[in-house]
């Protein structure tokens, strides 16, 4: 969003029109001047030398001045204002209407990636215009952070909130060197992903279809996608496997992308195959990084993926924004009538 | 000439028969006052006035009258009257009644020259400015008055040469070398000190009357635009009526009246100040009442 005028060139147009008039104003005054008949008075010279007379003649070029500063600066509004201030935006109204759902997987190897997820979508929070966004996080159950909603200040708080807590060192859990307030902003927002049995973890089908159901607004035409990061390590009995559920959002008509970054074990090679089968058989696109510092890029190929298919050309939306330039405007023509009607009087 | 009439005719119907009787009886005594020495023919009493010869008061019938008398003769034979005019172009501004001055001027010419007229006395121009000189010699006569007194008028305009005073004293002074009495009508800001010399000259071999007409003082027009004859007043709007500086400067030009009035005092001269036609009269009158013996 940058202001900028429309017609740069109307400044000077303007100001040479006002110098132009004046220039006529001029003329035509000298020409009334001769015309008009002055009445004849004999031996006053003395009247400009009375220290009254002087004293209102400064008076008189002071507001001369004034008056000439403020048609100066009147000029100059006028100038401006008929150069057209605008806000130029470029937004895509296609772009707007998606529904974006991150869906987070909170188990203990992917905080850092969350935390990379949540923290550009703050950074492209003010670039939204109608779009809608949720978060949802899961381990073992899933938990709605927000619904889908356009309500940007809460999105704002509610995205801040995730990413100052999931910005937690997990290793120092290890050493036992974590900082305990961190640790309980991490364990509170991460409340009620752990439920139902101390053995299962990470049950990405079951957090994915829950995704899934976070869509609304069925009956309108909107863009749907999840961004979905998991290492897809499923430990425990889900009830999708992560393909099913992977089905089940290509059936509601959902576009998934897939993040992944799981730790290279020896059954890490099939997860991530199995994940990425299920991603990219629905048309979406799928990343591998161990690389927390990639989620930038990542996202930004899913925004421009999604510009392409939604054939999103940008606008460039234009806003007039005469309303800072306005009162300057009226100000400068009262002082100058009250100064005209002064030197009037 | 109709017009010629016409002229002194005017103002005629302006003085009523007592006004004029009485103001022709006031230049008679003037004139009378300009011999040296006093007439053969003994006239009649009259009281002592301000400004009478002392030397003229009957001390005798003064202590019978209670009151100071003097001895008035009658005059010996017709006397000659310069109307010295000084038609500068600011004798064409404005009056203080919002008429030319030129109308105040002419009626002073006029009336000054009827009353020589209707006494049978003989009446001599001289006219200038910077530029111009126009001189006419002294005859009696209505038509020789008329004639003066449109050239007076055809002289008075504002694309007139500047005032200079001192020319037209100088040319009376050179022209005339029989003892006269001298009207000198000009405006009220004259004579200046750089004119006394010439006044104190020319006082010296005449009687001297000085008519001045009064000007508008330059504030009195509110907002129309205003200038000065002689110099270019750049007065924008804003400058125009403002209270101050009426009152500033109808002090000065108070002042300045009053410099004149002691200028004239020095010199021995009686003048006056006319600011309307109307005024002038009562003006004319008061300065013949005024009037004095030469001092030998």
């Amino acid at each position: 969003m940058t202001s900028t005028l429309l017609h740069g060139w109307a400044i000077p147009v303007v100001i040479g029109g006002v110098v132009v008039a004046l220039v006529l104003g001029w003329f035509a005054r000298s020409a009334r001047q001769e015309r008009r008949r002055v009445t004849w008075v004999a031996n006053a010279a003395y009247l400009t030398r009375l220290p009254s007379f002087r004293a209102r003649l400064s008076r008189y070029r002071v507001l001369l001045l004034g008056l000439a500063v403020v048609l100066v600066g009147a000029s100059v509004v006028t100038g401006i204002l008929n150069a057209r201030p605008v806000d130029k935006e470029t937004r895509s109204e296609e772009l707007a209407t998606r529904d974006i759902v991150l869906c987070l997987d909170v188990s203990g190897s992917m905080i850092e990636y969350d935390t990379e997820i949540v923290e550009r979508f703050l950074e492209l929070l003010p670039s939204f215009h109608g779009e809608r966004i949720a978060l949802s996080i899961f381990n073992s159950t899933s938990r709605t952070v927000f619904p889908l909603t356009d309500d940007y200040t809460l999105v704002e708080e509610q995205l801040t909130e995730a990413a100052e807590a999931l910005d937690f060192d997990v290793d120092s859990l290890d050493d036992w060197s974590y900082d305990p307030a961190a640790l309980d902003r991490l364990l509170h927002f991460l409340a009620g992903t752990e439920g139902m049995g101390q053995d299962a973890s990470s049950l990405v089908g079951d957090g994915l279809a829950t995704c899934a159901m976070a869509f609304d607004l069925n009956d309108e035409e909107r863009s749907r996608s999840i961004i979905l990061a998991t290492d897809n390590e499923v430990f425990g009995d889900p009830l999708y496997t992560t393909t099913e559920a992977a089905e089940l959002v290509t059936e509601r008509d959902i576009t998934l992308h897939g993040f992944y970054a799981g730790e290279v074990t020896s059954t890490s090679a099939a997860q991530e195959k199995e994940y990425q089968d299920a991603v990219e058989a629905n048309g979406g696109l799928f990343f591998a990084s161990d690389d927390p510092e990639a989620v930038e890029g990542i996202i930004d190929q899913i925004t421009a993926q999604q510009a392409v298919d939604l054939d999103a050309d940008p606008d460039v939306i234009i806003t007039d924004r005469p309303e800072e330039y306005y009162p300057w405007l009226v100000v400068a023509l009262g002082l100058y009538l009250v100064a005209v009607w002064r030197l009037r009087s | 000439m109709a017009s010629t009439t016409s002229r002194l005719a005017k103002v005629r119907a302006r003085l009523d028969l007592p006004t004029v009787r009485r103001a022709s009886g006031l230049l008679e005594g003037r004139h009378r006052s300009i011999y040296s020495g006093h007439g053969q023919d003994f006239d009649e009493m009259a009281e002592y006035q301000f400004g009478d010869d002392v030397s003229d008061i009957d001390w005798k019938a003064s202590a019978s009258y209670g009151l100071p008398v003097i001895r008035r003769f009658v005059r010996d034979s017709n006397l000659a009257m310069v109307v010295a005019v000084d038609t500068g172009r600011n004798m064409a501004a404005t009056a203080p009644d919002g008429g030319p001055k030129t109308e105040i001027a002419m009626f002073a010419a006029e009336v000054v020259c009827f009353l020589a007229r209707s006494r049978g006395d003989t009446v001599a121009l001289v006219a200038g400015d910077s530029e111009r000189i126009v001189q006419i010699p002294a005859r009696g006569g209505t038509e020789h008055i008329e004639t003066l007194l449109r050239r007076v008028e055809a002289m008075f305009e504002l694309e007139a040469p500047a005032s200079d005073l001192n020319r037209v004293l100088d040319r009376v002074l050179t022209w005339f070398n029989r003892r006269s009495l001298v009207v000198l009508i000009t405006d009220e800001a004259r004579p200046q000190p750089e004119h006394e010399l010439a006044l104190k000259r020319l006082r010296t071999r005449h009687e001297v009357m000085v008519v001045q007409v009064g000007d508008a003082v330059p504030t009195m027009f509110g907002d129309q635009p205003i200038d000065d004859v002689d110099v270019h007043l750049e007065i924008p709007e804003y400058m125009r009526s403002d209270k101050a500086l009426a009152a500033e400067a109808r002090e000065v030009a108070e002042r300045r009246r009053e410099d004149v009035r002691t200028l004239l005092r020095r010199q021995d001269v009686q003048g006056v100040v006319a600011t309307s036609e109307d005024q002038l009269i009562d003006a004319l009158i008061d300065l013949l009442r005024r009037q004095r013996r030469v001092r030998h």
